[in-house]
């Protein structure tokens, strides 16, 4: 009973020992930190783009992992599984980005074919509305030019001869105006109303009116009268129709004759409006209106 | 005696097996380099993510010189893989951040082109 006694004891402290045993060795290791990272990576690669764009970087991150996996489930604390870990974490972290830039590049070379169509389409467009352009300016310029002819010939018409410096229509200043007086007659106004309807024929044309005198009197005096006198057929012609952007006055005074001062008959010649209409079409007005150094 | 005299020569063979026993292969120490080169001139200095690896990379290539000096080349060499991994790493990220890049600005070209396109009627 004794021995019985003592075997039971011993089968007990061996049970014992042996379920204790057991329980030391089911107790799991924690995974370290890289393994439950690289798993969490990997599942983050396996649903991002890597699956479409970069299948093999994906298949050596699953890999990696597997090792990583097995060297857990043999020795967790060995410092072979920490970096085997590690190893899978950052392989699911290249296959991720690897994933992403493929993703990148076709959208990339989406783009860029669609920058391509977009290139051409603007090209084609551009040249579009070049040749538009063109045909206009062609057009316009038989046009203008056609107008320019008709205006010119209306001006000869009125008396406007050709020189060097344009078209010319000379108007005498007693047909014009009054001795001394700078308003116009109405002789003077009838007369360039029909000045007006060859000028206004070619809107683009610039349009210069000269004022000059005889030399009776002084400069103080005539200089003036001069440019009152071209300044009112410049606002007779406006009022006419004629495009004020287009129509400048200027004055000369006893400056360039064209006849003898010296008797009656090239006094009243030198006493006259010049409405010149330069070659070419309209250029900006200059903002003065000072005499040419060199005329005629 | 004699027992103790066995013991003491298998301790000293088991620990010159530890120490001298393990050599890092050579094709892990050029591995790392050449890793952490291409990430350099793939312009991973240039991308704050990127180049926090490269960093990771550098450090742990120099600790795994550091470990072979000492003898210690089994954990050298567990560093040295680990270098490899990042600098690889370091690469990655570079070249997603230059393609994102394209594409953004080809993205870009194409919205000024459409802003400075008048449409057409």
């Amino acid at each position: 009973m004794n021995r019985l006694g003592r075997c039971y004891g011993y089968a007990g402290i061996t049970t014992v020992t042996a379920l204790l045993l057991l329980g030391c060795g089911s107790t799991k290791v924690a995974a370290p930190k890289e393994l439950i990272d690289a798993r969490a990576a990997y599942s983050s690669a396996a649903n991002g783009p890597a699956a479409q764009y970069n299948p093999s970087d994906l298949h050596v991150a699953k890999t990696s992992l597997d090792r990583a996996e097995q060297w857990y489930a043999q020795d967790p604390a060995a410092p072979e599984t920490r970096t085997q870990s590690y190893l899978a974490l950052r392989r699911a972290q290249i296959a991720s980005a690897q994933g992403e830039t493929g993703l990148a590049i076709a959208q990339r070379d989406q783009a860029q074919r669609a920058l391509v169509q977009a290139q051409a389409q603007a090209l084609a467009q551009t040249r579009a509305d070049l040749d538009q352009a063109r045909a206009q300016l062609a057009e316009s310029q038989r046009n203008g030019s056609a107008a320019d002819e008709r205006a010119m010939a209306v001006l000869e018409r009125q008396g406007a001869h050709r020189e060097a410096r344009g078209e010319v229509i000379t108007l005498p200043g007693s047909l014009l105006f009054q001795t001394g007086k700078s308003e116009l007659s109405q002789t003077a106004r009838a007369r360039l109303d029909t000045v007006a309807v060859a000028l206004k024929q070619a809107p683009d044309k610039r349009v210069i009116v000269e004022g000059y005198t005889d030399d009776v009197g002084t400069d103080a005096v005539n200089l003036p009268l001069s440019e009152a006198r071209a300044s009112e057929v410049r606002s007779y012609l406006i009022s006419r129709g004629v495009p004020e952007a287009n129509i400048i006055a200027k004055g000369f005074g006893p400056s360039h004759p064209i006849a003898s001062n010296k008797t009656v008959e090239g006094r009243a010649t030198n006493r006259r409006v010049e409405i010149v209409v330069p070659s070419g079409a309209a250029e900006p007005m200059p903002e003065d209106k000072k005499a040419p150094s060199q005329k005629h | 005696m004699r027992h103790w005299r066995s013991l003491a020569t298998a301790v000293a063979v088991a620990s010159c097996a530890a120490c001298g026993g393990y050599t890092v292969p050579p094709q892990h120490v050029t591995g790392a380099q050449t890793a952490i080169a291409a990430a350099r001139g793939g312009g991973a200095d240039a991308d704050p993510q990127a180049a926090l690896h490269l960093k990771l990379a550098e450090e742990q290539y120099s600790g795994a010189r550091n470990l072979m000096s000492k003898g210690d080349d089994k954990q050298a060499d567990l560093m040295l893989l680990q270098s490899q991994a990042d600098a690889q790493l370091a690469q990655s990220l570079a070249r997603k951040t230059t393609a994102t890049a394209e594409t953004q600005q080809t993205v870009q070209q194409i919205r000024m082109l459409m802003q400075t396109s008048t449409p057409r009627q």
